[in-house]
């Protein structure tokens, strides 16, 4: 008896390689290796054929590209239907796809068809007596779960860049094959795709960014974010996606999945939880500050220097601090003295709500 | 039209919260404050606002422990007109198990709507696993709905990934989760709240509804190893204030000291 083979699951939506692949082969990897179990993909799309030529000889596998005739977009997901078919002639023990909201779908329709677990975000692989451990975040990142399939096939979404490793051509060859399908839209119907809220520009050319998370809490308490920003040189404000939400920054300053991408010099979370959807937005930084209440929070395993304090105290204490003071010698004169003299919300007027 | 909104009800996650001995999940240090997770909130207001527009009415539901009705007063208090609970002896974990609790309660609903992801799980697996076993069209990460003209349908904007979004129709009935965004949850009146108390919640037993079996189990929750090498600042708050002060100084990401 052979045994079932781990399955990895690529949308294609142009002539390359899909971007997932490296990262889902390095999992299907780690789950195969002491059973030395074969590991394959499919490639679907309308067009698919290319990228999955690419696929085989990138990750030196077998490919099926799945061809699904009358696609609206690839990110479509009428391909279900005919993914499970497909799948379940291959009887696969795994069936692996990327993490985003058309591998989540999938996951589900496959999970259901298939009769098969179906777990989300998987950023870790290991291994106990009894079998595969998987791991995924859970509680905005704050723990960790570690998880056992009890199914006998298991569909699992893989965290973005989680395995990434560098391709390992095993130097077959690797086979292509087409198989032609038609759509199954099931009552959806693919409008148009709407390009993403630019972000500002500001962002991409910050030095320092000074981010905003929902521990500060009221809108009011925007004004000392953004003097502490004005305090820094060549910085801007940038929110996490509650803020936004809330109309307390437009959505081009958001940072994470959903908003912008930045890497700047440094990052000062103020406030911010840490989630995963966050924190992909911005753990290119240089040098990671933190500043929340909760020493729990996640973001503090992000972080280069955390302060466990409450905002409302310490960021008129820190804005008192940043200012020039020759005449303070270091460590002394710290400004908690001088700190209640002020209303820091009175005198930082200027946070506006939209 | 007929709006089935599902909800779940967590442990705060503002609360101090430690793994279980067992493994299975976490229990709050202290005393423990249970609310709807954040994103079903925006999905009873998104069903709210439809209701406003399209009439018909809104039930919610949730699979959990008896202390989840509590979640249900609150939705029943912010203006759904139907509770249904589905009592479980603890929180359910498995999204095949919830799904398929709450199947059978949505046959005859125009409209699902559950959250994009639960804010205690995260997996956003429950709502399009609901879509797939009623054989329904699904929608995820929905920030705009838009009903069709009488009742024809509904066109929704949804999420991609890096901000990029979607536009689709979908026939009804349907299964559409909530992304936050657009919804900010309106707060019960104290008048809803207190006659949410006199209504009939209705109930279910999990355990006597035919589910399948677990296809997953948490083994055990951990603390995630830190990625980056943290220092954490110690002392006063002015003391920390001062101590990352003279670090940014360093850094160069303060204009160097006095005029
Ligand atoms: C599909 C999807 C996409 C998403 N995309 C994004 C994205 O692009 N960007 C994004 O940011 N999020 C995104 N999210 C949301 C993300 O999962 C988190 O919910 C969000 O990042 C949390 O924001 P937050 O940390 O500001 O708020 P919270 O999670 O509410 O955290 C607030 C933090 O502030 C602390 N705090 C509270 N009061 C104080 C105080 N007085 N002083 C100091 N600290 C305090 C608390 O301890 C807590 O850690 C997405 C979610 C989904 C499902
Ligand atoms: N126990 C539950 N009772 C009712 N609805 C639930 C339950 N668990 C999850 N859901 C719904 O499914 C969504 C996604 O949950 P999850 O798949 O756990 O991330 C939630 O936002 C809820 O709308």
């Amino acid at each position: 008896m052979t045994t079932p083979p781990v399955h990895l699951v690529l949308a294609s939506r142009d002539q390359r390689l899909p971007a997932a692949a490296e990262n889902l082969a390095a999992c299907a990897r780690a789950i195969a290796a002491p059973a030395a179990a074969p590991i394959r993909a499919v490639v679907a799309g309308a067009d698919p054929w290319a990228a999955a030529g690419e696929t085989a000889r990138h990750l030196g596998m077998p490919v099926t590209a799945l061809q699904i005739v009358d696609l609206a977009d690839p990110g479509d997901g009428a391909a279900g239907p005919a993914l499970a078919d497909f799948l379940n002639s291959q009887a696969p023990a795994w069936i692996l796809m990327e993490d985003t909201p058309l591998g989540r779908r999938w996951a589900a329709e496959l999970g259901v068809r298939l009769a098969a677990a179906c777990i989300i975000g998987v950023d870790a692989v290991n291994r106990d007596g009894a079998g595969v451990v998987l791991t995924r975040a859970v509680w905005g990142g704050k723990f960790r779960a570690a998880i056992r399939a009890e199914a006998e096939r298991t569909v699992a979404t893989v965290a973005s860049g989680a395995f990434v490793d560098r391709p390992e051509k095993t130097g077959e060859a690797a086979d292509v094959r087409l198989i032609r399908r038609r759509a199954d839209h099931g009552g959806r119907r693919h409008l148009r795709r709407i390009a993403a809220t630019a972000a500002d520009a500001c962002l991409g050319e910050a030095r320092a960014i000074v981010a905003a998370g929902n521990g500060i809490g009221e809108a009011d308490r925007l004004a000392l974010v953004r003097e502490l920003a004005q305090r820094l040189t060549g910085a801007a404000v940038a929110g996490s996606r509650p803020v936004c939400d809330r109309g307390w920054l437009p959505y081009s300053r958001q940072v994470g999945i959903t908003g912008a991408t930045v890497a700047p010099a440094l990052y000062i979370a103020c406030g911010i939880s840490g989630a995963a959807q966050h924190v992909a937005g911005m753990s290119g930084a240089e040098l990671v500050v933190a500043i929340n209440k909760d020493p729990r929070a996640a973001i503090f395993q992000h972080a280069d220097i955390g302060v466990v304090e409450d905002l409302a105290t310490f960021l008129p204490l820190l804005i008192e601090a940043c200012r020039p003071q020759k005449d303070s010698p270091e460590g002394f004169g710290t400004p908690s003295s001088r700190a209640p003299t002020r209303d820091p919300i009175q005198k930082a007027e200027g946070g506006r709500k939209t | 039209m007929k709006i089935l909104v599902c909800i779940k009800q967590i442990l705060a996650p503002e609360s101090e919260l430690v793994p279980r001995a067992d493994g299975t999940g976490v229990r709050p240090t202290g005393p423990a404050e249970r609310r709807i997770s954040r994103y079903d909130a925006c999905a009873l207001e998104a069903a709210l606002q439809l209701r406003e527009r399209v009439g018909g009415r809104i039930r919610v539901v949730t699979v959990g422990p008896s202390a989840a009705v509590e979640a249900l007063h609150r939705a029943l208090g912010m203006g759904a007109d139907e509770a249904m609970h589905v009592v479980a002896a603890d929180d359910v974990d498995d999204p095949f198990i919830v799904a398929g609790a709450l199947a059978p309660a949505a046959e005859d609903d125009d409209l699902v709507l559950a959250g994009v992801m639960s804010e205690d799980l995260m997996q956003g697996a429950v709502g399009p696993i609901l879509a797939a076993l009623l054989g329904r069209p699904c929608a995820t990460a929905a920030v705009v709905l838009e009903p069709g003209p009488a009742g024809s349908g509904l066109t929704v904007e949804e999420e991609l990934e890096h901000g990029e979004r979607s536009l689709v129709a979908l026939a009804l009935p349907a299964v559409v989760t909530i992304q936050s965004g657009p919804w900010t949850p309106r707060y019960p009146s104290l008048s809803g709240l207190l006659k949410a108390r006199r209504q009939v919640v209705q109930t279910l037993e999990l355990a006597a509804l035919p589910v399948p079996g677990p296809r997953q189990r948490i083994l055990g929750l951990a603390a995630p190893p830190p990625i980056r090498r943290g220092r954490i600042l110690t002392g006063s708050a002015g003391d920390k204030a001062t101590q990352l002060v003279r670090l940014l100084r360093r850094q160069g990401f303060l204009p160097p000291e006095g005029p």
